[in-house]
């Protein structure tokens, strides 16, 4: 992925995806210094639920690679409640 | 990492290991108990993994050591040290390819290291390997929990790491922090009738070698 240099993303979008990609690979090497850079672009209580996200994708994706599986398209059933996030605004 | 929170205190409050409750931020995303208590307890409760108690810590400590968790790494459970773990094997863990911790432990620990290192390289040797000494269904639950234990990454990475103080022991699963569900009560039930203590106990003497996290 080349999110450090595309235009697609912003200053904002690359910073987490930094993160999200030393989160992945060694998460006890995040530093202080990388923590405070990923907080000067998220509040506070959107870093926890971020890292929380971070992880159960981590997961995810660790058990699919480790059986060969696919993740399904389609939300469980078991997730009746589950809404889609609502786009961005145009 | 840190055992130093990085999320204010007022949002930190009530994510403890093993302990439900609060509605702050970080209590909300705590691992719920019941899913604690099956990576915490290694009894074959229903709809638990179902793993040898000895290999279940052996891969529960290999990887609170790869990720890094003081709390974890010091934490010891009943169940395994009554069924023969000891802390010269928890010395071996890091090490265990070039180890004489027996085969089909180095089995379990090629799986849990390919998935904490990078799940592709779980090969079809590795899988056959474990196969040998492992049903189908056992290697699917070494899988399982290998993944289960990355999830102190969230407590590493937000800096809420209890640490060693709060561990360093022998935790049984009568307990409260594992939660009360009915399984549980039945697996503990079960445990005792196989002569083994599930609470605090003068006969269990078991000293933890406690590590910290600057050792790796």
């Amino acid at each position: 992925m080349s999110s450090t240099c595309s235009a697609l993303y912003s200053d904002r979008e690359r910073c987490c995806l930094e993160f999200a990609e030393q989160f992945v690979i060694q998460s006890s090497s995040i530093g202080d210094e990388e923590v405070a850079r990923v907080q000067q672009v998220l509040e506070p209580e959107a870093f926890i639920y971020f890292v929380k996200a971070l992880s159960v994708m981590d997961q995810l994706q660790r058990g699919c690679s480790a059986f060969d599986i696919q993740p399904s398209g389609a939300v469980p059933a078991t997730m009746e409640r589950f809404q889609p996030a609502p786009g961005p605004s145009p | 990492m840190s055992t130093k929170s990085r999320i204010p205190e007022h949002l930190a409050r009530g994510f403890i290991m093993m302990v439900e409750g609060g509605d702050t931020p970080a209590a909300r995303i705590a691992i719920p108990t019941e899913l604690t208590r099956l990576v915490g307890i290694p009894i074959a409760s229903e709809g638990s993994f179902q793993i040898d108690p000895v290999v279940h810590e052996c891969i529960r400590l290999f990887n609170a050591h790869y990720q890094g968790c003081e709390y974890c790494m010091n934490a010891r459970a009943a169940g395994a040290v009554q069924s023969g773990l000891n802390e010269s094997m928890v010395e071996k863990l890091q090490r265990f390819e070039s180890s004489d911790l027996p085969e089909h432990i180095k089995a379990a620990l090629r799986i849990t290291n390919a998935v904490a290192s990078g799940p592709a390289t779980l090969s079809r040797e590795i899988w056959e390997g474990a196969r040998r000494h492992f049903s189908e269904e056992e290697v699917v639950d070494i899988v399982l929990l290998a993944v289960h234990t990355t999830g102190s990454k969230v407590t590493i990475t937000l800096g809420l790491d209890p640490g060693k103080e709060n561990s360093s022991r022998v935790f049984f699963p009568s307990e409260e922090v594992y939660g009360g569900s009915p399984e549980l009560r039945r697996a503990v039930e079960r445990m005792e009738r196989d002569g083994l203590a599930v609470r605090e106990s003068p006969q269990i003497n078991y000293r933890v070698n406690t590590r910290n996290t600057r050792a790796k």
